[in-house]
């Protein structure tokens, strides 16, 4: 259910980043201006820090699993 | 990832807390810059020349910044910890859609609460009071709260418990209604979808209705009902009983949401809107007198056998303190409502006394006492770094309130019937310039009392700060006294 969570949070969190660029590429004044860039920045903040928990979470697991020896 | 683990009956649950924990950060941080906006747009009541001629600066942007922080961005984050702190804990699992969810709601929000304040500086305005962001704030907002609702109840949902907890009722309720209210007083059709200005979709007396309607419930559903899901959860925890009747919290619930929605025409007696819904109003609002005052019994007598921890925990203190000034400002909300008597505080500095008693009485106690239990809970400390540090800021606070409220009811009433005043001739006895110069001394006394306040806040600040980063201070934790010997005799 989590990892669901992610993909559609981050996909959804994805359009809301273009739309926002296309705000402030069309905006007749400064606070759709404004609006538009927060609204991208928002997103690109977002979906970087969802990938940086995906691989947060998945060294957690690394370290949590028991470490095997090889020996030849 | 930073969870904590609580075991349950032979389960382990991952509670999703490092939201919680942002969240409680947040709410502390946005109260100390809503505080000092307050003290700030108070000091220009008493000497405008701190307007400073900029028009960022002026009084009529500066006061939404003020109380939006205080409401939605204070109060909001603090609302927003604890519902996912208790509807965690009452249902004993983890957070619908887990930390991409929560993340989304906590940043988004804090998005929002920007957006808005730099809005209001720059003068972008829906000029509606508490509704004041302009169309695509409007939209953010409500995408980012229907991600808030689907945490909350995914979350209810799935619960391991059959029972649902009656805090979260009241939580729910809030998330909903406040939903209802945003979309249906901020329907308007904006100019441009590439610029900021927009008109409502209603105009004169049915926007004003809607407006009010949206107004009164804001304080009702948010400001009312949130907050009393903090103390249905945090008081019977802090006091360690349970709640003292909890069929008494059902009808409580019930009757709060059936009665408050009705109570909007209160706000516009004596206008164009039709008598018989000013009187509807006015009736509805002091019924609501009942469910109020049942609530708050309901919160008070939880401490039934515990009152001796009222004067040992100064957390507890600021709870039941809370649930005390909701009991008052449910009381003069009613009778200020009655028509005769809105003629006399409507427009005055009264509805200011009123509405700080609630704001900073009942809904920043309860929230101070809620994050002072919450805060070593979430880091996993033992206990708060100072308590005699809560016990100084709750006296500091308590003590700013008397001075704000008190201020304020004196200053309004007397407003009030210095605008009524007529000579022997039937001329108006005063100019309205005499009022305001009349009024200037309670306007010191006013800004003292958000000095107070806002210094107890950051004595809050300092604490936490300690507690998270671990230790106590030395301090003799409420001696009791022996008891005297030979006094029997």
């Amino acid at each position: 259910m989590e990892e669901t969570a992610k993909w559609i949070a981050g996909g959804l969190v994805s359009l809301v980043g273009i739309v926002g660029l296309f705000l402030a590429a069309n905006a007749v004044d400064g606070g759709i201006y404004i609006f538009g860039l927060a609204l991208a920045g928002f997103s690109i903040i977002y979906v970087f820090a969802l990938i940086r928990h995906a691989f947060d979470e998945r060294d957690a697991r690394i370290a949590a699993q028991p470490r095997t020896t090889w020996t030849a | 990832m930073d969870r904590a683990t609580t075991g349950a009956v032979g389960v382990t649950i991952h509670y999703e807390e490092e939201v919680v924990r942002k969240l409680v950060i947040a709410s502390v941080f946005w109260g100390v810059v809503a505080f000092t906006v307050g003290l700030f747009i108070a000091l220009q009541l008493a000497f405008p020349a701190l307007n400073l001629g900029l028009e960022w600066t002026t009084f009529g942007r500066l006061r939404p910044v003020h109380t939006s922080a205080a409401i939605f961005a204070f109060g909001g984050n603090a609302l927003l910890a604890t519902s996912f702190h208790v509807v965690q804990r009452t249902c004993r699992v983890p957070l619908f859609g887990g930390r991409a969810l929560a993340d989304f709601v906590f940043w988004g929000y804090q998005l929002f609460i920007v957006l808005a304040a730099s809005g209001y500086v720059m003068g972008i305005t829906e000029g509606r009071e508490y509704a004041e962001p302009e169309w695509y704030v409007d939209i953010w907002l409500t995408i980012v709260w229907v991600a808030y609702l689907v945490a909350f109840l995914g979350t209810i949902m799935k619960r391991r418990e059959p029972h649902i907890y009656v805090a979260n009722w009241f939580y729910l309720a809030f998330i909903v209604t406040i939903a209802v209210l945003h979309i249906g007083n901020n329907l308007s059709v904006p100019v441009s979808f590439f610029g900021t200005k927009s008109y409502s979709l209603f105009s004169g007396v049915q926007d004003a209705m809607l407006q009010w309607w949206y107004g009164h419930n804001a304080v009702g559903f948010f400001l009312t009902a949130g907050f009393l899901g903090i103390m249905y959860y945090f008081i019977p925890k802090r006091a360690e009983r349970p709640v003292y009747s909890y069929r008494l919290s059902i009808i409580h619930f019930w009757s709060l949401i059936f009665l408050y929605i009705w109570a909007g025409p209160h706000h516009l007696h004596y206008t164009a809107l039709p008598d018989w819904t000013q009187t509807l109003g006015m009736t509805f609002s002091v019924m609501l007198w009942m469910p109020s005052w049942g609530g708050m019994i309901n919160g008070i007598m939880t401490l039934r056998g515990a009152w001796d921890r009222l004067r040992t925990d100064p957390v507890l203190r600021f709870m039941v303190t809370s649930v005390a000034f909701y009991g008052m400002s449910t009381f003069e909300g009613p009778v200020m409502s009655i028509k005769a008597v809105n003629s006399l505080s409507h427009y005055t500095d009264w509805t200011i006394g009123h509405v700080h008693s609630g704001a900073l009485g009942w809904v920043a106690f309860v929230v101070f006492g809620a994050i002072y239990h919450l805060v070593p809970v979430l880091w996993k400390r033992s206990g708060l770094y100072s308590l005699k540090l809560v016990d100084a800021h709750y006296w500091i606070a308590t003590i700013g309130i008397v001075f704000y409220i008190t201020s304020m009811w004196i200053s309004g009433i007397m407003q009030g019937l210095m605008w009524r005043a007529y000579d022997e001739l039937g001329f108006l006895q005063y100019a309205f310039i005499e009022t305001v110069e009349a009024m200037h001394p309670y306007y010191i006394i006013r800004a003292l009392g958000g000095l107070l306040f806002l210094t107890g806040a950051l004595l809050m600040v300092y604490n936490i700060w300690r507690t998270i980063r671990g230790g106590a201070m030395a301090e003799q934790r409420y001696p009791i006294p022996a008891p005297a010997l030979g006094a029997a005799e």
